[in-house]
């Protein structure tokens, strides 16, 4: 028999980035509670307002409509983020790329376009125009223009992480120290532990066969993200992956995930998406520039057999 | 606090608008917080209430009343008790705003009174309900209906006659999680459904205390059949309420039993009780109560083909479970003390086909305090003066079907309606 648990659970959950937000956290007040719950809220809506490049009043928007042509002045929010983003691009051997977001846009909207339509959809010319180098960044005016036409900026790929960053934040400064905060459970950080256990464990199963945990995973103040091509992803979007490789202009579609664990929640998204279209020698490049607790690459043989490598664990050069 | 506010005032937007689906059909009831006049501040609009019986439960609505005034365009004018300490405690609650009753008779003579919500014992919501709408007012009357099927009956004429509201105080029928079960039971979720079951176990003796011996009746009165039919209308017409909304029915039959087993202190309802309701397609509703063991507490479980529902603990359980997302396992493990995974394929991408069943939560935003909202919907109702479709049905059923059970225990036989108690 279970024990009942005594422990009151706080716990709310909405919609924002287009995925679900689950927030779970135990033992504090409500009153405390509710008003913690409202701020995250109107930060998520916040962020997703500013950042998203398909609302009309965006920041990033308003960034990609004018930059090519004019020399945009923007917050220091956004500065930030977008420099942190070409850093990030650094750091990852080109791999994460802020610019490569309209290449997967126009697969979304036709199931009829094959693996080869997509392969040959961007250009090899285009290729040589795209990359978060060729944003340039005027600190003292906190200004961005773009280099050339082609560029655009999409923050999707960090958007969760940097929303759970904040999210975080809001937590500390109300004194919680144990919660779960998760985007569509692909994205996830932790405070503390579980009420029941030392951390919080996150098992990851089988993306085309879910069943038994096949890895665990603990969490400690730390995140987990994770990227990686599933039947769902097909189905969604045509026979192939979701993940662009900015380098060869092609989705990968091989069955695979990669989830990385490490302190901070936008690292954990940088790191999935850039390591899960890494080849050997840009992983140990990439890693190498990093501090994370788990990398973790999961390869799909069949509906049953898999294969985990642990990439893992190079400390902070 | 906010939040449920927030909650609410999204909830009876969403069923203002029409915007609640299947839920339009299954609970019509919440057409009544769509309309413009029902949500008026005008000061030509506003409703003058009165509250009559203001002990333990009439001092719960009493409460709610008068928050109500800063938000709904209301104004509790009197209220009204017969026990001069509960009178005192809720001329108190109201901050001396009401004006205070000895004799409800009096309180209804009052010209600009609009509506009474009445929470007196079980014996008196007949004859002050049929006095109230006479006088002209609309009633909210306490569960259950009355003590005699007579009576039952009796005031639903008088409301008809008259034209004004009569609702009964089920709750539930505005408690988000019910409204969106009955929606997946309508959508066909749960499959075929054949036994509704509940029970509502406590281990105590239901006494409250006595300021002096001489008002054992006055103060106990759900123990005497004088005044309550005891745990049948007390407890039980909650959920025969409910499992006949369930249903979309009302039972052909019921079939009873009951006894003092365990409190032999004079009381004269019983202590333990079992009822079977069955409807014409042969479902039955399961029903049990008892006062000496609260081991299992209270719950109302609804059994079809393709699943179950546990409504008082918002839990719902596919025989052929689906993944729980990983978030909804979470919360059960911590709920129930356990330490294990939470389950992530690496995103919300994971095919949902597997194992275990843990059940998942039937509404996930259920913080509404239904308390509060069957009476806002009361006065909005009021403010429409219409009666609120089928709601007055809903509780004349759960009222009849409750003192039938009762008539099946006494008896000891398996009792029907009489046809002339159809409405």
């Amino acid at each position: 028999m279970e024990a009942q648990s005594a422990i009151a659970i706080q716990y709310f959950h909405c919609s924002s980035m287009g995925t679900r937000f689950d927030f779970l956290t135990y033992g504090i007040d409500e009153e405390l509670f509710n008003t913690v719950q409202q701020q995250i809220k109107q930060e998520l809506e916040r962020i997703e307002s500013k950042f998203s490049r398909f609302a009309p009043h965006s920041e990033v928007y308003r960034i990609n409509n004018l930059a090519f042509s004019k020399e945009v002045i923007t917050d220091e929010e956004t500065f930030e983020l977008i420099n942190l983003c070409k850093i990030y691009y650094l750091k990852t051997n080109s791999l994460f790329d802020i610019t490569v977001g309209k290449k997967t846009e126009l697969p979304f909207h036709s199931q009829a376009i094959t693996i080869q339509e997509c392969s040959n959809t961007p250009s090899h010319f285009e290729n040589s125009l795209l990359g978060a180098d060729k944003i340039i960044t005027v600190p003292s005016k906190t200004a961005i223009r773009f280099a050339n036409p082609y560029l655009s900026i999409d923050l999707g790929g960090i958007g969760k992480g940097y929303a759970l960053e904040k999210i975080k934040n809001i937590c500390l400064q109300y004194q919680i120290t144990n919660a779960f905060i998760s985007f569509g459970e692909s994205s996830i950080t932790t405070l503390g532990r579980h009420p029941h256990g030392d951390h919080w464990p996150i098992g990851i199963q089988h993306a085309f066969n879910p069943g038994p945990t096949i890895y665990t995973c603990k969490l400690n103040n730390s995140s987990i993200s994770t990227s990686g091509n599933s039947l769902n992803n097909k189905t969604k979007f045509g026979d192939r992956g979701h993940i662009y490789h900015p380098k060869t202009g092609t989705f990968e579609n091989t069955p695979k995930s990669v989830s990385v664990v490490c302190q901070s929640a936008i690292e954990a998204e940088v790191l999935s998406t850039a390591l899960f279209i890494a080849n050997e020698d840009e992983r140990e490049k990439t890693l190498d520039q990093f501090s994370v607790n788990e990398a973790l690459q999961v390869n799909y043989d069949s509906f049953n057999n898999y294969t985990i490598i642990n990439y893992n664990t190079k400390v902070n050069p | 606090m906010q939040d449920q506010d927030n909650s609410r005032r999204d909830f009876i937007k969403a069923a203002g608008v029409g915007g609640l689906g299947l839920v339009a059909l299954s609970s019509p009831w919440l057409k009544v917080f769509g309309d413009n006049k029902a949500n008026s501040k005008a000061a030509s609009d506003k409703v003058r209430i009165g509250m009559i019986g203001v002990g333990s439960r009439g001092s719960y609505h009493l409460n709610y009343l008068k928050q109500m005034e800063q938000t709904d365009n209301i104004e509790v004018i009197g209220v009204c008790d017969n026990y001069q300490p509960h009178l005192n405690d809720a001329i108190n609650i109201t901050k001396g705003t009401a004006k205070g009753y000895l004799d409800y008779r009096k309180l209804l003579e009052v010209k600009d009174l609009d509506g009474v919500v009445i929470a007196t014992p079980l014996h008196m919501h007949a004859q002050i309900t049929i006095d109230a709408l006479k006088a002209g007012k609309h009633v909210f009357c306490e569960k259950a209906m009355a003590k005699t099927i007579e009576e039952c009956k009796l005031m639903v004429d008088t409301a008809r006659e008259k034209g004004k509201i009569l609702q009964i105080g089920h709750q539930r029928l505005f408690k988000p999680t019910y409204i969106k079960a009955i929606e997946y039971i309508r959508s066909g979720k749960l499959g075929k459904v054949t036994q509704i079951r509940a029970y509502w176990h406590r281990n105590n003796d239901w006494r409250r205390p006595l300021p002096s011996p001489e008002l054992e009746r006055q103060i106990n009165w759900r123990l005497y059949r004088e005044y309550s039919c005891g745990l049948m209308t007390e407890l039980a017409s909650h959920h025969i309420q409910v499992a006949n909304w369930v249903l979309g029915k009302t039972p052909v039959s019921v079939m009873g039993t009951g006894s003092i087993n365990y409190w032999k202190d004079g009381r004269e309802v019983e202590d333990n009780i079992a009822v079977i309701y069955s409807y014409a397609d042969g479902t039955q509703f399961v029903y049990d109560s008892m006062t000496s063991n609260k081991f299992y507490g209270l719950e109302q479980q609804i059994l079809g083909d393709k699943g179950t529902m546990e409504l008082e603990t918002n839990k719902m359980y596919s025989e052929n479970p689906p993944q729980p997302a990983g978030i909804l396992q979470l919360v059960n493990d911590i709920e129930h003390g356990i330490f294990d995974s939470i389950t992530v394929a690496g995103a919300s991408w994971v095919p949902e086909t597997a194992a275990k069943n843990k059940g998942e939560m039937i509404c996930l935003d259920d913080k509404i305090d239904e308390g509060k909202l069957q009476l806002i919907g009361l006065v909005n109702a009021i403010r429409q003066n219409k009666p609120v479709p089928q709601l007055m049905e809903q509780g004349y059923y759960s009222g009849l079907w409750t003192l039938l059970g009762q008539q099946a225990i006494d008896e000891k036989r398996i009792i029907t309606l009489p046809k002339e108690y159809i409405i």
